[in-house]
């Protein structure tokens, strides 16, 4: 709920002093209310109204990163229920768990897999970013090992500390400070540590307590005591009991504007599934019902990969289609004798056709137009899919000098703009595909049997 | 600050739909708050899940570790009857999409598995509207008062679907293709057929995880808050949510079956999520292991 400016008006001293550098109280009201000053400029402002100002300007949940750079993990800042509302803003960290009574084989193997697992899809890089280090040993030794093995082995790899004993997370943060771990829990039993142990404020820490209500003191305290970058864990003992801790945190930081429950939440499927596929399917519940940091102990290739994919679809804007590159894909090593099927750039378009041209097993390509994001109909209906500029991509596409034949397929519809289109491709012959990507596998094998006949 | 928790109370309740004959029926729907918000509300019956069963070939769901579902029964009333007595599934779909024999043999064989098992039964069409206006009204006169849940209905079709549901006494799933607003028009026409309330299902038309996902997603969550939160009575119909399909034919799915039934399970979750009040899944892995996350983590133990 944005402050207006005239309101904020109304309640300074308006003796238009010029202290904060503007000429008037008016000028300084709406230099505020934009947050492009910041209250303390005015020093006879009311306190009251300065916490409300700063209270109004600063997301209603807090942003938190977790290490450095452009690895640096970014939670928080969201500011919807639901994804239709308008956008789910920064995707959970997915962090995959090591303790340190794992053998030094386990923990080199696990590091590797998380550095090997990135995938690609939509233009898009997917990989889960942190490693969750565990003192379950007792020995603090043994934990500043795994961590030291972790600076060394993974470079980028973001870093939560987990450990009961609150030395062992304060010796261990004094090596891995520059990466900027979170240090987790801080509960009743260590908080006093922690505010005097903590010397750096701004460290990420994960608060942990048996239910919302207890949490909300410790972090109070730590807020007054300077603390800003806090993850919840309200410690909910099975999904259902997590679907209602995280709905009722976000619902009190977006609807009551509860500060004191206005930062993102760490979960851990890890905790409460005994079987890998079980720990999957929590960690996909998790990522739908507004979890900050989801912290599992098994990741694989099959595993991993779909929980990246809900996770994108997810976070995707609804506000914004979502596109892929403009370009000629290959499909099944296409040679010059190869059909050519064209359609737009809208991700699902994509997605439909080439899925049914790679089962096809025809050797294919296929040239993706930019159309915004747009579907076929969209497109043509606003004028980004019609002759003129297809014809035109076409020319610039490159598509010519890769076939040693000029006919194009088109989606079926559209196939009212086949006289234009050839028109302004004199030198193709313009096919009208199927409506439904489902045709598209009988269609191309036809094609490559015209396209084989009239080569020989 | 005292913290006091955010309860919201709904003003509108979802329909109860009862599915199958007398004995063993299966209710679904019924809430008066958001999936899984039993601390602000009372779910009855919690989401249900469906085994689907092709009515011409069935797929071999072999894998190394999690059971055995080779050399299934080409048989469809063999195949429903080991799924019942190896899985205890509650409710069976018959699918007949792509299937290539005439309609008065797709009928025949519907009936059949009709006849053999006793638990509730779902048929889902071929999707082809003019098929589907003969096949499933014809089924609907053969097996009266069994209860079946019949569709797609499209706004193609309804009518002659919805006749006949209203003549047998069966229930119908109305689709429309990712629309909101199209749902409520196709429920309002429906009712307008004679249909009650409680015997519409809605199928806002599920696509799978990567493939589109997010839309479904968007559009049942969007549905189940205009039914609590506006208490609009015509979208307040469970929510039906058929995945299988979908989610095996993705190159995701066929390349590793491990990790197509981690991209079904994870598309069942997901619509559960959001609202879905019955999933038809293909693969009984799936069925195994989201039933386990359903009953193990997304019970209610107070309530029970």
């Amino acid at each position: 709920m944005p402050i207006k400016g005239t309101d904020i008006q109304k309640r300074l001293p308006g003796t238009n002093c010029k202290e904060c550098g503007l000429p008037t109280c008016f000028g300084f009201a709406m230099k505020l209310a934009t947050g492009k000053l910041k209250p303390d400029a005015c020093p006879y402002i009311a306190q009251s109204l300065r916490e409300e100002i700063e209270n109004l300007l600063t997301p209603p949940v807090k942003l938190v990163v977790i290490g450095t750079g452009e690895q640096a993990l970014n939670i928080g800042e969201e500011e919807v229920m639901f994804r239709h509302e308008k956008t789910f803003f920064h995707p959970p960290g997915l962090a995959l768990l090591i303790s340190d009574t794992e053998t030094d084989a386990e923990i080199t193997a696990k590091i590797d897999k998380l550095q090997e697992l990135q995938f690609k899809r939509v233009g898009m890089e997917l990989r889960a970013e942190l490693l969750a280090l565990q003192s379950l040993s007792g020995e603090k030794a043994k934990f500043i090992a795994l961590v030291e093995k972790v600076l060394s082995q993974a470079a980028t790899a973001g870093i939560v500390l987990i450990a009961k004993q609150f030395d062992h997370l304060l010796a261990a943060q004094e090596i891995c400070n520059d990466r900027k771990p979170l240090l987790y829990p801080i509960t009743a039993a260590n908080i006093d540590d922690a505010i005097a142990g903590l010397n750096e404020r701004a460290t990420p820490i994960g608060v942990q307590a048996e239910g919302i209500e207890e949490l909300v003191p410790l972090v109070e305290k730590l807020r007054s005591a300077g603390f800003e970058q806090i993850v919840l864990d309200p410690s909910s003992k099975n999904l259902i009991e997590a679907i209602r801790d995280q709905t009722l945190i976000r619902r009190a930081a977006l609807k009551k504007d509860f500060r004191l429950l206005g930062f993102p939440t760490i979960t851990f499927p890890c905790f409460l599934a005994k079987e890998a596929q079980e720990e999957v399917l929590l960690a996909a519940s998790l990522i739908a019902k507004y979890a900050g940091i989801i912290v599992v102990r098994n990741i694989k290739r099959h595993s991993l990969f779909p929980l990246l994919v809900e996770r994108m679809n997810i976070y995707t804007d609804p506000r914004r289609p979502m596109t892929v590159e403009e370009k000629v894909y290959e499909i099944n090593s296409p040679d010059a004798a190869a059909p050519v099927i064209l359609t737009t750039n809208f991700a699902l378009t994509y997605f439909a056709v080439s899925s049914e041209m790679e089962a096809s097993k025809v050797p294919s390509f296929l040239c993706i137009q930019n159309t915004e994001g747009l579907c076929v109909l969209a497109a043509w209906s606003t004028g980004k899919f019609a002759a003129d500029t297809i014809a035109s991509y076409i020319k610039r596409s490159g598509i010519a000098d890769k076939i040693n034949h000029r006919n194009l397929i088109i989606p079926g519809y559209v196939a009212q703009i086949k006289g234009e289109l050839e028109e302004e491709l004199p030198d193709w012959q313009i096919i009208v595909g199927t409506r439904e990507a489902s045709g598209i596998p009988a269609l191309l094998k036809r094609q490559k049997q015209l396209l084989e006949l009239s080569g020989s | 600050m005292v913290y006091q928790p955010a309860i919201d109370i709904y003003s509108g309740k979802i329909e109860e739909v009862i599915l199958g004959p007398g004995g063993n029926s299966v209710r679904i729907g019924g809430e008066d708050t958001l999936p899984f918000h039993s601390f602000e509300g009372v779910l009855p019956n919690p989401p249900k899940l469906a085994l689907e069963i092709c009515i011409t070939k069935q797929a071999d769901w072999t894998e190394e570790k999690a059971g055995d579902f080779s050399n299934l029964p080409s048989e469809p009333a063999d195949l429903a009857k080991k799924y019942i007595e190896e899985l205890g599934i509650e409710i069976i779909a018959l699918q007949f999409a792509g299937a290539a024999i005439s309609i008065d043999e797709m009928a025949k064989r519907a009936i059949k598995v009709i006849k053999a098992v006793d638990i509730p039964i779902i048929i889902y069409g071929t999707g082809v509207s003019e098929q589907d206006q003969i096949l499933l009204p014809q089924i609907a006169a053969t097996c009266a008062g069994k209860g079946l849940l019949l569709g797609p209905a499209k706004k193609e079709n309804y009518r002659e679907i919805a006749a006949a549901c209203v003549a047998y006494d069966q229930r119908v799933i109305a689709q429309t293709p990712l629309d909101v607003n199209a749902a409520k028009q196709l429920n309002i026409m429906l009712i307008k057929e004679g249909l009650a309330a409680d015997q519409i299902v809605i199928d806002p038309l599920s696509s799978a995880l990567g493939y589109g996902m997010e839309y479904t997603y968007s559009v049942m969550e969007r549905i189940k808050l205009a039914a609590l939160v506006h208490n609009d009575k015509m979208m307040q119909m469970p929510i039906i949510a058929n995945i299988g399909a979908e989610c095996w034919k993705t190159k995701e799915a066929k390349e590793d079956i491990t990790q197509g039934v981690l991209w079904e399970g994870i598309t069942a979750l997901c619509f559960i999520l959001a609202g879905a009040n019955i999933v038809l899944l293909k693969s009984p892995h799936t069925y195994k292991l989201t039933q386990q996350i359903l009953s193990k983590h997304l019970t209610d133990v107070e309530a029970n």
